[in-house]
């Protein structure tokens, strides 16, 4: 008897961890990233709309990966020089951030609330992987979250080289800015 | 008993774990569409709208204005004039070309331009129209970049009294020639694009015994060795029972480029060896009397820069 309400017990238990993923995880395909580099000659701006951003409230996992390709950049020179010479996109095409929620509070996330949190995560780009602290802001509200930060990356931290020649015309340390509305996995 | 509940809790532990682990991944694989390869153009064939004589497949980015120099100094070889007194053929200025080429969009790209002349005719000013009709992508849907060309140039040279003279013009009309090609290209690889160009020029006017249509195919490769230094060749193969004639008397040699091409950032600049100088396509086929063996090469280099001209 036992043995049948431990086994039926444990089956239940895996199947609520089932059920609960599906309202815990969010996601959208159309995140955007922008990213902006300010020098003393030129300010460059570009942006992509198609970014891939999941998260999952329970676990607090993160989660947001682009194709390079996507960037559009306003000069369509500077944009075949970005994919030829520096991202190098048709070597590394994808760019990756996978992280955790640092949240010291220990909240509930699942409940609709603005939360001022940090991610802590691997960010990949150009191939080459860097752990990150990043501050991020989580709206939960009515079937929504609105994730969204802001942080620096220093190219040369990714192998991005910059030749001397165009040093002016390209900062060392370039912002980017992601915003993700991301909906309920369906 | 105890033993069994043991086991049903490390097994329940086991499973939890891997619920665990699987939700990353799953976050993961949940995104992977998004970085699946869509139908791309493929970026930059080549560095820019030239080889070491001849036209890639390339347009000027839209609302772009390119600004182009071409020189081309003197044979180097003694058979072909080239000394110690004029350092083997830098004090003569074969030919001169200043071009600008404007991208109206990313699929065509208007230019003028005017060129010194490499053969008898000089003071040629040049016009074209280059219309990418195909892209390659990157999902190899589409394997091939196709671009329509069409060039007409006008010389303002002096009407010869030699009327055997292929410059003694009597009509304003026998001052025009034109070029028209179909250039074919393909990348590759990141560092490797070849490119073949069937070409026709026709002249208006030419010399007794020569041909007012001549065809050709060019042959041309770019191999980039760093992301900024790259290796080009162009070569010409004409179709010319006139030029095979002349070649028997050493006076045409099919045009050969060997060159390096270095991207700055800002310019895109190309050091050449060629044994034809011609900066326009109607220029280059028709004559080209000087031979790689015999030292009738010629440094030569291009500079261009492109800029924006609509915000």
């Amino acid at each position: 008897m036992k043995k049948i309400i431990l086994s039926v017990g444990l089956v239940l238990g895996l199947f609520s961890t089932q059920l609960s993923k599906a309202q815990d995880v969010y996601l959208t395909n159309a995140a955007e990233i922008k990213f902006f580099s300010k020098s003393p000659l030129e300010d460059i701006s570009a942006d992509s709309k198609n970014v891939g951003a999941a998260i999952n409230l329970k676990t607090r996992k993160v989660v947001f990966s682009l194709k390079v390709t996507t960037f559009k950049f306003e000069n369509s020179l500077m944009q075949e020089h970005f994919n030829e010479n520096y991202i190098e996109s048709d070597k590394f095409p994808t760019a990756k951030f996978e992280g955790t929620i640092v949240d010291d509070k220990n909240q509930d996330l699942t409940k609709d609330g603005v939360y001022d949190l940090k991610v802590k995560g691997i960010l990949n780009i150009h191939g080459v992987e860097k752990e990150y602290n990043i501050p991020i802001k989580l709206e939960v509200e009515q079937g929504k979250v609105i994730g969204s930060c802001k942080f620096m990356v220093k190219v040369a931290d990714h192998n991005i080289k910059i030749p001397s020649m165009v040093v002016k015309n390209i900062a060392e340390e370039v912002e980017l800015t992601v915003n993700a509305i991301m909906e309920p996995k369906k | 008993m105890i033993l069994n509940i043991k086991k049903y809790v490390a097994l329940s532990m086991m499973l939890g774990c891997f619920q665990a682990a699987m939700c990353q991944d799953d976050l993961s694989k949940m995104l992977d569409d998004n970085t699946k390869t869509k139908s791309d153009p493929v970026m930059a064939t080549f560095k820019t709208t030239r080889l070491n004589m001849g036209h890639s497949v390339e347009l000027v980015n839209a609302h772009h204005l390119d600004f182009r120099v071409s020189h081309v100094f003197g044979a180097m070889g003694k058979t072909y004039q080239g000394t110690g007194h004029n350092l083997y053929g830098f004090d003569v200025a074969s030919n001169i070309r200043l071009g600008f080429e404007y991208g109206v969009n990313k699929n065509l790209t208007v230019a003028v331009g005017r060129s010194k002349g490499f053969g008898d005719v000089k003071e040629l000013y040049d016009g074209y129209i280059k219309y990418k009709l195909l892209k390659q992508t990157t999902d190899n849907k589409m394997p091939l970049t196709l671009v329509l060309f069409t060039s007409a140039s006008i010389t303002s040279m002096k009407s010869s009294s030699d009327g055997t003279s292929e410059t003694s013009f009597i009509n304003p009309i026998e001052r025009l020639s034109y070029a028209t090609q179909a250039l074919i290209a393909r990348k590759f690889s990141s560092r490797l694009s070849l490119q073949i160009t069937p070409i026709w020029i026709h002249r208006n006017f030419v010399k007794a015994g020569d041909e007012n249509d001549m065809f050709a195919v060019g042959f041309a490769g770019r191999y980039k060795f760093t992301n900024r230094s790259a290796i080009i060749i162009d070569y010409y193969l004409p179709f010319s029972e006139y030029r095979k004639t002349l070649h028997k008397n050493k006076q045409y040699y099919n045009p050969l480029g060997l060159g390096y091409e270095l991207d700055t950032g800002g310019h895109i600049f190309h050091l050449s060896l060629v044994n034809n100088g011609g900066f326009i396509e109607q220029d280059i086929l028709p004559y080209s009397p000087t031979s790689w063996s015999k030292l009738g090469i010629r440094f030569g280099f291009n500079i261009c820069r492109q800029f924006r001209i609509i915000k």
